[in-house]
């Protein structure tokens, strides 16, 4: 069953396509990968998904249509993301920033202690509570973008180039919360990734995207074989 | 800023007992009246610059409708003052909701020349509005002053009546603050894409932040208006718009109640410096930006940073203590 479709979506900048006639879907409780060459539309369609931007077409979340609507009424109906670019409280310790989520998410301020504490336990920044958000390491502030997603009580949670800038200590204990949050609470995960073998290890399938359009959709071992998307990575056929 | 109760209690106390220590001295207690007075607009104005980053500079203006409509209630239909303040208080809430509609897609300094043009527009609309009652460039004279009893207030009482106005409204800032609402200002400030994308509505918020600061610079704009029976347009001169973003900046931007303390600060030093006239002008804008460089934070930046200097002093002090001792 599909939690997610989007059909035919269009953006334009001016003259400028930033997605072009994109169409795909999500089934629920997968991991839907997303990759492709810088500037290939990659965090606008993101950006279109949670109503930072109105493009043309439709998206249809748990069968409703939130083509038109903006970015909180998005979040009350269960999509949460993550950026590229950490943005955090900066001057709110790591709990008010959990309580953000909590407070203003799905289920509002009815379980926002109860989901406070389960972001946190389950990103595993306990003692961290009362640190200021400025004062964060990178990795301790991707994980608590991900805990101030998560309070929110998403259904879809869309992270944005999650592994930028880690250590592969610190990559593989993300991509271990990834798999957690996915397998252990069912949650459908859109992520965006540059590094391959991240992508081919987390999702259950995997779009290429170039120029604002999808090139191929498949299962990761599939895609990977490609020879469009060969040339896209390598510049050049594989048989060439 | 967390300022444990101890602080708090003893500040509002030395406060209450200002006019006491200087009972012989009607200009002093008429100084702290005023301090008082802008200690709140100082807040109201840091609750939507500091708090919520709404770069409105509209405050004034705001702060004059209200003097203005509570004033001519007086005058010209013996509304009582108290009724007058808060169909002021009201109104300008009204007018600050307007105009956070206005500004809603605009942000950072879009905001400031938004709301800039209704601190130019207001005076030449005062001027030509003599015919409807608002006294042109000369503005209200003789307004009534609040009574109790059917007696006016005097120098004590007016202090006293200041003083239950500030604590009240500055009790409310500190719990708005310390509220949900002051989280969603807070994250709308700090990073709005992330506070949008978990929930929280950036025009509603910005709306509300717009009615709340107006709501509360207006009241005070009526209790001005009757405390010191005049009002004109020169409230929307430069001295005045200078000198209370000097006492938000000064006293710690977005860090309550630095507003209260730069106030204080700000309007005592104001007085001291009448005697080299319009260089008060110079200098207090040699103030704001030398705050800007030297002193971001504020005032209240300074004292947490002398604080935290001496806990970690008595801490070495207590470990070499320690060390000795063992």
């Amino acid at each position: 069953m599909n939690i997610l479709e989007v059909d035919h979506l269009t953006l334009r900048f001016g003259d400028l396509a930033a997605v072009k006639d994109l169409s795909f879907e999500v089934e629920k409780g997968e991991i839907f990968g997303i990759a492709g060459p810088n500037g290939a539309g990659k965090s606008t369609v993101f950006n279109i998904i949670t109503g930072f931007y109105h493009g043309t077409g439709k998206i249809i979340f748990d069968n409703i249509d939130i083509s038109r609507l903006s970015t909180h009424q998005i979040c009350y109906k269960g999509i949460a993301r993550t950026f590229q670019i950490p943005q955090l409280f900066l001057t709110l310790p790591v709990i008010d920033n959990v309580r953000v989520g909590a407070h203003f998410g799905v289920q509002g301020a009815k379980n926002e202690k109860k989901n406070m504490k389960e972001a946190i336990s389950l990103l595993g920044l306990q003692g961290r509570e009362n640190v200021i958000a400025a004062n964060l390491n990178l990795f301790d502030k991707k994980r608590t973008m991900l805990a101030f997603a998560m309070a929110t009580k998403p259904k879809l949670l869309l992270i944005d180039e999650p592994i930028g800038g880690l250590s592969p200590t610190e990559t593989k204990e993300l991509m271990a919360l990834i798999q957690k949050v996915n397998k252990e609470l069912g949650l459908t995960i859109i992520i965006i990734e540059h590094l391959m073998k991240v992508l081919k290890q987390l999702s259950n399938r995997l779009m290429i995207m170039e120029s604002g359009t999808n090139i191929i959709i498949g299962p990761p071992e599939e895609v990977v074989k490609d020879e469009k998307v060969i040339e896209i990575y390598l510049g050049r056929s594989k048989h060439a | 800023m967390n300022i444990n109760k101890k602080t708090v209690l003893i500040s509002l106390s030395v406060i209450a007992i200002l006019p006491l220590i200087f009972r012989g001295n009607p200009y002093i207690i008429h100084i702290l009246t005023l301090a008082l007075i802008w200690s709140v607009v100082a807040s109201a104005w840091d609750l939507i610059v500091g708090y919520a980053y709404v770069f409105s500079f509209g405050q004034m203006a705001l702060f004059v409708i209200g003097g203005y409509t509570s004033s001519m209630m007086a005058l010209y239909w013996g509304v009582s003052p108290f009724l007058g303040m808060a169909a002021g208080a009201g109104l300008t809430a009204l007018a600050g909701i307007v105009i956070g509609l206005s500004c809603l897609r605009l942000r950072g300094m879009y905001v400031a020349v938004a709301t800039l043009g209704l601190h130019l527009v207001l005076p030449p609309l005062l001027l030509q509005g003599r015919a409807y009652g608002t006294g042109g460039s000369r503005g209200l004279g003789s307004i009534p002053p609040i009574e109790v009893l059917g007696q006016p207030l005097d120098m004590f009482g007016w202090y006293y009546a200041a003083f239950g106005i500030f604590l009240a409204m500055l009790f409310l800032i500190d719990r708005i603050i310390n509220s949900s609402t002051g989280l969603a200002f807070v994250s709308l400030r700090d990073a709005h894409a992330a506070a949008s994308s978990l929930g929280v509505n950036e025009y509603r918020y910005k709306l509300m932040v717009f009615g709340i600061s107006a709501f509360i610079t207006g009241l005070m704009g009526g209790f001005y208006s009757h405390y010191i029976g005049v009002i004109s347009p020169t409230i929307l001169g430069t001295d005045i718009f200078l000198m209370v973003i000097a006492m938000m900046l000064f006293g710690g931007l977005g860090r309550f109640p630095g507003a209260v303390i730069g106030a204080f600060a700000i309007t005592l030093a104001n007085e001291l410096l009448r005697p080299v006239g319009h260089f008060r002008h110079l200098i207090l804008g040699a103030v704001i930006v030398a705050t800007l460089i030297y002193m971001p934070q504020g005032l209240i930046g300074l004292l947490e940073s002398l604080g935290n200097l001496m806990s970690r002093v008595k801490n070495r002090c207590l470990n070499m203590r320690h060390k000795e001792t063992t």
